[in-house]
C-alpha cells in the first residue's frame, strides 16, 4: 500500500519535475546568460535579426547555456553605465506598493457587496466593471488623458498610482472567493444581529486569506509589468519605473537584456517564494476546514 | 426590471461623470490661459476663400505652445528673439528628447506620438508643431491641422518671392490645401562624371527620364566598358525605395484600397535590382572593381543626398581640382509623364493646430521662423561641414533671402578649406549651378506605412533567403491589410 | 415610479452596499466608466471633438473593413484555441500540485516564474529561437531542410500560442490551486466514508466546486491573451503576418492613424461580445451557486 503510493507519488513528481523543467527552461537561460561577457553575447547572438546571404557559409545563432566565462560584468555594467537603473528600480517600487496595497483594500471591499449582497444593478454594473478590464489602453486613451488632466495628475505618480488602486482586477478575483464561501459560514452571526460590517470583518475577510494572498502576488506582478500608464502620464525619465526600460531596451543594449532581467525578476521571486507558503501550507491549515 | 437598473447605472456614471469634469473644469482655468480670452478665429481659416488673417492684437498677452519631438536650439533660440520683438507673446517650447544622444529609443516616439494624439483630439493640443515625427497624412485627413497655404496666400506681409514657392506649391495636397510649412530641405539628385558620359557616346535625357530608361542607359554604358560600373548606389532597399516612390500610383491605389505588390511591375522591380546586383550596379561599402584600365572612379553615376550648400561647394571644389572626371549633378528618374524637376526632402514641418485659438499669433510666428531672422545668431560659418539631422542651420533653407545671403557670405569668404586637398575658390558660376537646383526641386520625397513594411521585407529577396513571388506575396498581404482597416 | 424603486432598492441590501461598494465605484467613475462612456460617445460620431452625429456610420464602416473581419477571425481562432488549452493545461498541473509530491514548492515555483520574465527577455529568447539564423533554423539545416521565416508562416501562431500558454500558465494555475483550497477537505472525508471512488470524488467534487473559479480563470485568460499583443507587437510589427493579425492590432492601428470613433466602435464590438459570453457564463455560476446553497 504505502510502497505502491510512494511509486505514484515518485512517477508524479518525475513528470510534474519535466513538465517544470521545461517551463523554467528560458528564465535559466536568463540567468547564465547574464553572466556572460558582452563579447560572448555578441559572438553566440550578434546574427540576430541581420539579413545573411543565403549563398554564404551557412551562419547561426549560438545558444548557449553555459557561459564560457563567468562574470559580472553585465551587472556591473548596468548598474554603472545605467545610474537611472536603480532609481528606475526605485519608481517601480514607489508605484507597484501603493497600488497593490490600495487596489487590495478597495477590491475586497467591493467584492463583499458584489458577492454577498443583493441590490438593483448588480449584474449591470458588474457587467460594466468587467468590460473596462478586457479593452485595450488605447481604446479609453483619449479621454483618459482629459480626464487625469482635468483632475490635475498629469505627470505626477498620481495618474498611474490611483487607476491602478481603482483597477477592477481585484473584484473579481476576491468576489469569486467569497461567492463561493458557503452561507452557512454567515448565517449564525445574521441571527446574533451581526451588521454586515462585522460579518465581512470577521468571518468573510479571514477565509478569504488564501485569495487575498493570490491576489497580492498576481497584482505585483501585473503592475511590476506595467508599461503604458507610466509612459504616458509620467513626464520625467526619472520617474520612469524599470518596465518601461525593459520593454523598450533597445537592441545596442542586448548585451545586458539578461542582467537587467534578472534584477529586474528578483523582487517577484522573492515574494513568490515568501508568499508561496502562505499560499499553500497556510490555508490547509487555517480554519477553511469548516 | 433589467431596464431600469441599466438606467440608473448609467444615471450614477452621468452624473458622476458631470460631477467631476465641472468641478476641476473650475481649477482648470488658470493655468489655461492660451484658451480662455480669445475670439475664435479658426472658422475663418476653414472656409474654402483665403480669408486674410488678422494680425495679431498687440496688446493681447498671448502664449503659443510649440511642441516637438527632439530638442532644436535653433527653436529656442528663435523663440526668445521673437519674444523680444513681441513682448506681450510668450512661446512656450516644449519637446520630449532634449539631446540626440540622450535617446530617440521608440518609447519617446511611442509617448510622443500617444500625447499628440490625445491632445489634438481633446481640442487642446499645441499652438504649433514640428510634425517630422508624426504622420501628417494622418492629421490632416482627421482635419486638425489648419490650412497654412490659405493665410500665406492672405497675408500681404509674406513676400512669396523671398521664398522657395517650387518646394512650398509641391507640398500641397492633391486638393490643393498646404497644412506644413518646412524650414529647409535637402535636395536628392544623380551625380554623373561629365567627362566619361560625353565620351561614351550614349545619349540620355535626365529631365524626363524614367527608372527602366535609366537602367537601360547604365547598362548600354557598362555593355562598352566592363571595367566600370553603371550606377553606384546606397543599397538595394534604397534603390528599390527610390523605383517604388516613383511608380507609388501604380503600386498602390488608395481610392479603391488595393495593392499591386504582386504584379509583374513590382516583381520586375525587385529582379532587375537583383540581376543588376554587382555587374552595373554597385552599392556603397562594396569593393570596387580592380582592372588595370580604369583610373580614379570608374563609375558613370551615383547618388547623393545633399543637405547642405556646403556639401554641393565640396563636389565643386572636387571638380576643379581633377582634370579628367568633372561631376555635375542630374535630376533622379521619375514617373511617366511627370515634369521635369529633381527631388527634395523637407525638413522641420511645422504645422499650425486646426482649432487653435492663437492661429494669428501662431502664422506671425511660423512666418518669423521661416523668414530664418534669427539665425543670424546662430551664425552659418563657412566651414559647417556636418549635419545632425536636427539642426536648422546649413542646411537649405526655405527663405531664399536667408539661402542668398549666406551663400554669398561663404563665396565672399575666400577659398575654402575642403576635407582633402587644399584650399578651393567657390565662383558665382558654382553658385548659378547650385541654385538652378534647387530652383528646379518640385517632387518631395515621402515615406509612410507602405514603403516601411516594404523596406523590411524586401532584404530577404535580396540576399537569396526567399523568392521574389514569395517577398512579393507578403508584401502585398501586409500592405492589403493595411488600406483596408 | 423612480422613487418607488430607490426605495425597493434600499430595503434590500441596496443600504448596506453603499459602504462597501462607494471607494471603488468613485473611483472607478472617474478613471474608468467615465472614459468608457465617452469612447461609446465617440463611436457615433465623426470626430472627436465637435463631430456630427454620424449614427451607426463607424459600425458599418467597421463591418466593411476587410481587415477588421479578418483580425475579429484571428481574435476568435487564436482565444477559440489559447484559452482552452492554457486552462486545460493549468488545470492538470494545479491538480498534480494538490498532490502529495517531492520538491512540490521548488516545481511550483518554477512554473509560476514565467509570469515575471520581463518583455525584452521574452522577446530575445524567442528570437534566439525563431531567427532566420535562429536555433530552429540551425536544427532545420542539420537535417538538410530548408530554412524558415518562422514569423512570416502559419507558425508563427504557434509561437504565439506557446509563449501565451508559457506565460500565464502559472497565473491560471495560482487561480486554479487558491480555488482548489477553499474546497473543505470535509466533502471528500464524506465521500469516501461513503465509498466514493478517486474518479467519482473529482468529478462530484473536486469539477463542481471548482466551477465559480473556473469562470474567472477563463475570464482572465480571455484578459491574458488580449495582452500577448505586447509580445506579438514587438516581434513582428503592426503589420504581421496574416495569421497574426489581431484585434489589438487594428486597435493600436486606428489609434495611431487617430481614428477613435472605429477605434471606439471596434472596442465596443469587442466589449459586447465579452459581455454575452460573460453573462451566459454568470447565469450559469448563479445557477450554480444556488444549487450548492
Amino acid at each position: 500500500m504505502t510502497i505502491s503510493r510512494n511509486l505514484s507519488r515518485l512517477l508524479l513528481s518525475l513528470f510534474t519535475g519535466l513538465v517544470a523543467a521545461a517551463m523554467i527552461l528560458p528564465i535559466l537561460l536568463t540567468v547564465t546568460n547574464s553572466l556572460m561577457t558582452e563579447r560572448e553575447m555578441s559572438f553566440n547572438y550578434g546574427l540576430l535579426g541581420v539579413v545573411t546571404d543565403a549563398s554564404a557559409q551557412a551562419k547561426f545563432v549560438n545558444l548557449k547555456l553555459i557561459p564560457d566565462w563567468v562574470t559580472l560584468s553585465q551587472y556591473a555594467k548596468l548598474l554603472d553605465s545605467t545610474p537611472r537603473f536603480l532609481q528606475m528600480f526605485w519608481n517601480s517600487i514607489k508605484l507597484v506598493v501603493p497600488i497593490v496595497v490600495g487596489q487590495t483594500a478597495v477590491a475586497t471591499l467591493a467584492a463583499y457587496a458584489f458577492a454577498r449582497l443583493r441590490f438593483k444593478g448588480r449584474n449591470v454594473l458588474f457587467m460594466v466593471y468587467l468590460i473596462t478590464m478586457v479593452l485595450p489602453f488605447q481604446v479609453t486613451l483619449v479621454p483618459n488623458y482629459l480626464m487625469i488632466e482635468r483632475l490635475g495628475l498629469m505627470n505626477t505618480s498620481g495618474a498611474v498610482i490611483l487607476p491602478g488602486v481603482f483597477g477592477v482586477f481585484g473584484i473579481f478575483m476576491i468576489r469569486q472567493f467569497m461567492a463561493n464561501l458557503p452561507y452557512v459560514y454567515t448565517e449564525a452571526a445574521r441571527m446574533d444581529g451581526a451588521g454586515h460590517g462585522r460579518i465581512f470583518w470577521e468571518i468573510i475577510l479571514p477565509l478569504t486569506k488564501p485569495g487575498l494572498a493570490a491576489l497580492v502576488i498576481l497584482l505585483f506582478v501585473d503592475y511590476w509589468n506595467m508599461v503604458e500608464q507610466p509612459l504616458i502620464f509620467l513626464k520625467e525619465e526619472f520617474d520612469y519605473p524599470l518596465s518601461l526600460y525593459l520593454a523598450y531596451i533597445q537592441e545596442s543594449e542586448r548585451g545586458v537584456i539578461f542582467a537587467a532581467s534578472v534584477l529586474y525578476m528578483t523582487p517577484m521571486v522573492l515574494l513568490f517564494l515568501y508568499a508561496e507558503s502562505d499560499l499553500v501550507e497556510g490555508i490547509e491549515h487555517s480554519g477553511i476546514k469548516g | 426590471m433589467k431596464k431600469i437598473s441599466m438606467f440608473v447605472v448609467s444615471c450614477l456614471l452621468i452624473v458622476v461623470f458631470t460631477g467631476c469634469t465641472s468641478a476641476s473644469g473650475e481649477g482648470g482655468t488658470d493655468n489655461q490661459i492660451t484658451n480662455s480670452h480669445t475670439e475664435q478665429p479658426g472658422a475663418s481659416t476653414q472656409a474654402t476663400q483665403p480669408a486674410a488673417m488678422p494680425s495679431p492684437d498687440p496688446n493681447k498677452q498671448s502664449t503659443l505652445v510649440f511642441s516637438m519631438y527632439k530638442r532644436d536650439s535653433y527653436f529656442e533660440t528663435a523663440a526668445k528673439a521673437y519674444e523680444k520683438e513681441h513682448p506681450n507673446t510668450k512661446i512656450n517650447v516644449k519637446y520630449i528628447v532634449k539631446n540626440t544622444s540622450e535617446d530617440i529609443s521608440r518609447a519617446k516616439q511611442e509617448k510622443f506620438k500617444s500625447t499628440m494624439i490625445a491632445d489634438f483630439l481633446n481640442g487642446k493640443g499645441p499652438d504649433l508643431v514640428v510634425m517630422d515625427a508624426l504622420p501628417a497624412d494622418k492629421y490632416v485627413a482627421k482635419g486638425l491641422l489648419a490650412n497654412v497655404g490659405d493665410m500665406l496666400k492672405g497675408d500681404p506681409s509674406f513676400k512669396k518671392e523671398n521664398y522657395y514657392m517650387n518646394i512650398l506649391d509641391s507640398l500641397q495636397t492633391s486638393e490643393g490645401g498646404l497644412y506644413m510649412l518646412p524650414l529647409s530641405f535637402s535636395l536628392h539628385t544623380l551625380t554623373g562624371d561629365q567627362q566619361l558620359l560625353e565620351q561614351s557616346g550614349v545619349h540620355f535625357n535626365d529631365q524626363s527620364w524614367t527608372w527602366t530608361e535609366f537602367l537601360d542607359t547604365i547598362q548600354q554604358l557598362t555593355a562598352k566598358r566592363d571595367d566600370r560600373y553603371g550606377f553606384m548606389a546606397f543599397d538595394e532597399n534604397n534603390l528599390l525605395l527610390n523605383m517604388a516612390r516613383t511608380d507609388y500610383n501604380r503600386l498602390v491605389d488608395a481610392v479603391n484600397r488595393t495593392a499591386h505588390f504582386d504584379s509583374d511591375l513590382f516583381l520586375g522591380m525587385l529582379e532587375q535590382i537583383k540581376q543588376m546586383k554587382g555587374q552595373t550596379v554597385l552599392y556603397y561599402g562594396k569593393e570596387l572593381k580592380q582592372t588595370e584600365g580604369s583610373k580614379g572612379f570608374p563609375i558613370y553615376f551615383g547618388e547623393d543626398e545633399l543637405l547642405t550648400p556646403y556639401q554641393y561647394f565640396q563636389y565643386a571644389a572636387n571638380m576643379q581640382n581633377s582634370k579628367e572626371h568633372s561631376l555635375v549633378f542630374y535630376e533622379k528618374p521619375k514617373a511617366e509623364g511627370q515634369q521635369p524637376g529633381g527631388y527634395f526632402e523637407p525638413y522641420l514641418k511645422i504645422a499650425i493646430h486646426a482649432k487653435s485659438s492663437l492661429q494669428p499669433e501662431a502664422w506671425d510666428f511660423l512666418k518669423f521662423l521661416m523668414s530664418g531672422q534669427a539665425s543670424a545668431a546662430a551664425a552659418w560659418g563657412a566651414n559647417d561641414l556636418t549635419y545632425e539631422g536636427q539642426g536648422f542651420n546649413g542646411t537649405f533653407p526655405i527663405s531664399k533671402s536667408l539661402y542668398t545671403a549666406k551663400t554669398d557670405n561663404m563665396v565672399q569668404a575666400g577659398p575654402l578649406q575642403m576635407l582633402e586637398g587644399g584650399p578651393v575658390k567657390i565662383t558665382e558660376q558654382d553658385l548659378k549651378k547650385l541654385d538652378s537646383l534647387v530652383t528646379s526641386a518640385n517632387k518631395p520625397i515621402f515615406d509612410g506605412e507602405i514603403l516601411q513594411i516594404m523596406a523590411k521585407e524586401s532584404p530577404a529577396y535580396f540576399h537569396g533567403q526567399k523568392s521574389a513571388q514569395e517577398v512579393a506575396k507578403i508584401i502585398q498581404n501586409k500592405v492589403t491589410t493595411y488600406l483596408n482597416e | 415610479m423612480n422613487r418607488s424603486w430607490v426605495r425597493r432598492w434600499l430595503r434590500k441590501d441596496g443600504i448596506a452596499a453603499i459602504p462597501f461598494l462607494a471607494p471603488s465605484l468613485a473611483g472607478f467613475c472617474l478613471f474608468f466608466a467615465v472614459p468608457l462612456v465617452m469612447s461609446v460617445y465617440y463611436s457615433f460620431f465623426d470626430q472627436v471633438t465637435d463631430g456630427t452625429f454620424v449614427g451607426l456610420d463607424n459600425y458599418r464602416e467597421l463591418l466593411e473593413s476587410s481587415s477588421f473581419r479578418k483580425a475579429a477571425g484571428n481574435t476568435l481562432l487564436f482565444t477559440g484555441v489559447g484559452v482552452p488549452l492554457l486552462i486545460l493545461l493549468s488545470l492538470g498541473l494545479a491538480l498534480l500540485f494538490n498532490r502529495q509530491l517531492w520538491l512540490k514548492n521548488a516545481m511550483k515555483t518554477a512554473v509560476v516564474l514565467p509570469l515575471v520574465v520581463p518583455i525584452a527577455s521574452i522577446v530575445m529568447i524567442t528570437q534566439i529561437f525563431i531567427d532566420w539564423n535562429g536555433v530552429l533554423n540551425a536544427w532545420l539545416h542539420r537535417l538538410d531542410l530548408p530554412r524558415v521565416d518562422w514569423l512570416n508562416s502559419d507558425g508563427a501562431l504557434m509561437i504565439i500560442l506557446l509563449i501565451y500558454v508559457w506565460k500565464n500558465i502559472g497565473y491560471n494555475m495560482i487561480l486554479f490551486l487558491a480555488g482548489l483550497q477553499t474546497i473543505p477537505h470535509s466533502y471528500y472525508e464524506t465521500a469516501r466514508i461513503e465509498g466514493a471512488g478517486s474518479l467519482r470524488q473529482f468529478w462530484g467534487i473536486t469539477v463542481v466546486y471548482l466551477t465559480p473559479t473556473l469562470f474567472f480563470v477563463i475570464l482572465i485568460s480571455l484578459v491574458n491573451s488580449f495582452k500577448v499583443f505586447r509580445e506579438t507587437y514587438m516581434l513582428a510589427g503592426a503589420y504581421p503576418y496574416d495569421r497574426l493579425y489581431m484585434i489589438q492590432h487594428y486597435m493600436n492601428n486606428m489609434f495611431f492613424s487617430l481614428d477613435i470613433q472605429k477605434l471606439s466602435a471596434a472596442a465596443i464590438f469587442m466589449a459586447g461580445f465579452i459581455v454575452i459570453l460573460m453573462s451566459g457564463l454568470l447565469k450559469i455560476e448563479h445557477r450554480f451557486l444556488e444549487n450548492i446553497s
